[in-house]
C-alpha cells in the first residue's frame, strides 16, 4: 500500500510541477504583452 | 511540439510510478525492484528520450520530424515490449486471455478517460501558449525592425 501511495504522490507532484511551469510560462508572456501595449501608447 | 512536452511528462509519470507499483525490493528478494529496468521501460525510456530531444529542435523543423517519425515508430515497440521480451514485467491483464477484475477494470477505465481528458486540456492550453509566444515574437521583432527607421526620421 505505501507504493501505492508513493506512486499516487509522484504523479500529482510530477503534474504539480508542469503547471506551475505552465502558469509561469502564461504570467511572463502576460508581462512581455503588456509591455508591447505600453509601447504602442 | 506541445504533445511532445505533454508526452515528456506523461513519459515520467510512467517511468516514475511503474517500478514503485512493481517494487518491494527487499520483500520478493530483489524482484520487481526499481533498479532492474525491463524491456518496456527501457523502451519507455527511449520514447521520452525521443520527445524530449523532439522539442528542443524547434529551429530545425525536417529533424524534428525525422524525430517524430521515430518517436512515433517507437510506440508499438513499448507496447508489444512485453510479449517480445519475457522480463520480470507482469505479463499483460487486459486483452489476450488477461485475467483483470471487472470492477478493476471499470475502474482503470474511469482513470485512462480522465487522464485522457487531463491530457487534452494540457495539450491546448500548451497549444495556445505556444500561438501567443509566437504572435509576441512576431510583434516584437516587427518592432524591432520599425524602431531604427523612425529614429532616422
Amino acid at each position: 500500500m505505501t507504493f501505492l501511495y508513493a506512486a499516487y504522490a509522484a504523479t500529482w507532484a510530477i503534474h504539480i510541477a508542469y503547471l506551475i511551469t505552465l502558469v509561469r510560462r502564461y504570467s511572463r508572456l502576460k508581462l512581455a504583452v503588456d509591455e508591447l501595449n505600453k509601447r504602442k501608447r | 511540439m506541445t504533445t511532445a512536452e505533454v508526452g515528456v511528462v506523461f513519459c515520467t509519470v510512467v517511468l516514475v510510478t511503474g517500478p514503485s507499483g512493481r517494487g518491494r525490493c527487499g520483500a520478493s528478494g530483489g524482484r520487481g525492484c526499481p533498479a532492474d529496468f525491463d524491456a518496456r521501460a527501457v523502451a519507455d525510456l527511449r520514447q521520452l528520450s525521443d520527445a524530449a530531444a523532439f522539442f528542443d529542435q524547434r529551429q530545425t523543423p525536417v529533424l524534428a520530424a525525422a524525430l517524430a517519425v521515430f518517436g512515433a515508430l517507437d510506440v508499438p515497440l513499448v507496447y508489444f515490449s512485453i510479449w517480445f521480451f519475457r522480463t520480470q514485467h507482469p505479463q499483460p491483464v487486459i486483452g489476450g486471455g488477461g485475467s483483470i477484475d471487472r470492477r478493476m477494470l471499470h475502474v482503470l477505465l474511469i482513470n485512462w478517460l480522465a487522464f485522457l481528458c487531463f491530457a487534452f486540456l494540457v495539450c491546448w492550453s500548451r497549444y495556445r501558449l505556444e500561438q501567443l509566444q509566437r504572435e509576441v515574437e512576431e510583434t516584437q521583432s516587427l518592432e524591432a525592425l520599425l524602431e531604427p527607421r523612425s529614429t532616422v526620421r
